[in-house]
């Protein structure tokens, strides 16, 4: 196990050092000028000569990317061009409000999607197993921004009972401890602070929720309904075995795997999907930073936000890969 | 007394018989196409497509106004007679809009899925069909691009070409192309050592002609799925980047940018918002469901 994990380690770096290599040229993509584009058709050329002089965009790309790879490994991550903010700091900043965003996302969409699909599997072709279902189909096609405002619109603005945007209520005052509102409002046991969180999460965790939980249940009800023919839950059976485990204890272990990978896959992609949601629900995260960096022409921004969720991207996906080896051994890659 | 021969014989029937029996693979597109038609699910995909095509062509026809016509007086109409959708804030007919707006989406559903498609399909053939290190090179490229969640990478490439519907359909189909490179380099794989392609290959045909006539069609039933539901993400991410004010530029009737221009009316004028958004879920929603009933029809491995 343990050289299986080292051997998908050191596939990580040609991936990593091509993902280093693709941000690092995004600017160099920009067509004309990249330090026009940055400042503005306004910008007197001695402006101009000064940023490209502080990105060094004079010097070859070669000793341009050696830089860049150089600082990026020294955790600097540069500094914005706008407001001058140091970027590692935002990101380190921002980072809690995303994961936190993902994480709540990601596990409303197992529950939801996991139960709905076992109970449609169990009970195929009854109403639950069509109605669930056709609403599966529905949920991969939504488009979430439009999903985030009709629930703003039902919840915020006609009956006003979930916050329409941010973190958490101004003045609420959480000590802030970890970055992530819910566990800090936990380990402080503020539960006014609690509740409060939870309520501007409920909204943009299930919009962001919405594609995964249903790729989640339709992958579940497809791969409990291949692992129910086997002739081993036919022998539970026939023992007398009760039937919800056989379900739980003997079935759902089995279909778990194919559902795992997709929870890892569709985790990462969250990460993606958070720039919409964040942007629509105003939330504090990294999705929106670089949104807004988008719209400002910030590239440094730009470039370090996507390498760093490109990272944690990859990262994701490795640890998906370990669990599967994990929990199912029969698996070899050689 | 001897049977008279027809004064002019027509072979003709008889070629065309024994043509027929010979051409299997027109038996498998129409079975495929009987097999959609037959899925309920997948017809209404169909129907969906068909209605989204039918409205582009005949758009001028059904919509009552002209999409950019703007009328201060009449904005934020509510639904009604004369408005059935209502009007935005510029007094323009969201209705009409919409009509309009399926002649963007499908053009922008084809450009994509065209540009994922061509460079997919080369790159995975290429990378299947020759193996060793071209097959390295080129997956090793895939692989950086599978490195970035698709919608971030579209949007910073939106974002260094500079916001516009063409440039967010170049991006959107530059985020598409390892999916096909994936599926042609595995159905190219497959088919590559089977014996027809070794007979053609010992009757000295060429890379080229082997490629485009033995292992390519072979491998069609999968990029055509592909494709089908590629072109629903392709609408939905497309939709996406306008929303965020990086694709379609106003007074475009892309649904995405209409949907962001409602943005700031959506407490006192919800429908601005509300109704673009129904139709990007149905378009995308029929061609999930015609993809879905295709893979169905096309791969009966596949199927439950």
């Amino acid at each position: 196990m343990l050289k299986y994990i080292i051997r998908r380690l050191l596939m990580l770096v040609p991936v990593l050092i091509g993902v280093s290599i693709l941000t690092f040229s995004l600017i160099h993509l920009i067509p004309g000028d990249p330090a026009r584009s940055m400042l503005g058709e306004k910008a007197t050329e001695a402006q101009l000569e000064l940023l490209r002089a502080d990105l060094g965009l004079n010097d070859p790309y070669i000793v341009q990317y050696g830089r860049f790879l150089g600082d990026i490994l020294q955790g600097d991550l540069g500094q914005s061009i706008q407001s001058k903010e140091n970027i590692a700091y935002e990101i380190m900043h921002k980072l809690p409000a995303t994961i936190e965003l993902t994480i709540f996302a990601m596990i409303v969409a197992i529950i939801i999607g996991i139960v709905a699909g076992v109970i449609a599997a169990v009970k195929q072709y009854s109403w639950f197993d069509n109605i669930s279902m056709t609403g599966a189909l529905f949920g991969v096609s939504l488009p979430i921004f439009w999903l985030g405002l009709m629930m703003i619109w039902i919840f915020s603005v006609k009956f006003n009972v979930l916050p329409p945007s941010g973190r958490i209520t101004a003045g609420t005052g959480l000590q802030t401890i970890t970055n992530f509102y819910l566990l800090d409002s936990i380990l402080t046991l503020d539960w006014q602070a609690f509740k409060d969180v939870f309520l501007h999460l409920l909204m943009p965790g299930v919009a962001l929720g919405t594609i995964p939980m249903a790729i989640i249940a339709r992958m579940t009800r497809s791969s409990m309904l291949e692992v129910m023919r086997q002739d081993y839950i036919r022998t539970a059976d026939a023992k007398g075995l009760k039937k919800h485990l056989i379900v739980f204890q003997h079935a759902l272990k089995n279909a778990f795997l194919p559902v795992l990978t997709v929870i890892g896959l569709q985790f990462g992609l969250l990460l993606g999907g958070a720039v919409l949601t964040e942007t629509i629900f105003s939330w504090p995260g990294v999705g929106r930073y670089v949104y807004l960096a988008v719209l400002s022409r910030d590239y440094p921004i730009v470039q370090s936000t996507i390498l760093i969720i490109a990272i944690i991207f990859v990262l994701i996906n490795l640890v998906t890969d370990i669990l599967y080896k994990y929990f199912d051994p029969r698996i070899r890659y050689d | 007394m001897p049977i008279q021969p027809n004064p002019v014989p027509d072979p003709e029937p008889v070629i065309i018989d024994q043509q027929q029996r010979e051409i299997k693979p027109r038996r498998m597109w129409v079975d495929s196409l009987l097999r959609i038609i037959k899925s309920k699910t997948s017809f209404v995909g169909l129907c969906i497509i068909l209605i989204l095509i039918i409205t582009a062509i005949l758009a001028p026809v059904i919509a009552p106004y002209s999409p950019t016509d703007q009328s201060i007086i009449d904005r934020y109409q509510s639904p009604s007679g004369t408005h059935w959708l209502g009007t935005d804030e510029l007094g323009r007919d969201i209705f009409s809009r919409i009509i309009y707006g399926t002649r963007i989406s499908i053009q922008i559903g084809l450009i994509t899925v065209g540009i994922s498609m061509v460079i997919g399909v080369l790159l995975g053939g290429i990378a299947g069909y020759f193996g060793k290190w071209a097959d390295q090179i080129i997956m090793r490229l895939i692989d950086i691009l599978m490195a970035f969640p698709s919608i971030l990478l579209a949007i910073a490439l939106v974002a260094v070409l500079g916001p516009s519907l063409q440039n967010a359909m170049i991006a959107v189909g530059i985020v598409g192309i390892p999916q096909f490179a994936r599926i042609v380099r595995s159905a190219v794989l497959s088919v590559k050592e089977t014996e027809y392609i070794e007979a053609a290959r010992a009757i000295g045909a060429k890379h080229k002609r082997i490629f485009l006539q033995h292992v390519l069609p072979n491998s069609l039933a999968p990029i055509i799925v592909q494709a089908t539901l590629g072109i629903g993400t392709a609408i939905l991410d497309a939709a996406g980047l306008s929303f965020l004010g990086l694709g379609a530029q106003p007074p475009t009737p892309e649904w995405g940018a209409m949907l962001s221009d409602g943005r700031s009316a959506l407490q006192t004028a919800p429908w601005v918002v509300a109704f673009p958004g129904i139709a990007i879920f149905l378009v995308v929603l029929g061609f999930n469901l015609f993809g879905d009933g295709l893979r169905d029809a096309l791969d009966p491995r596949l199927k439950e």
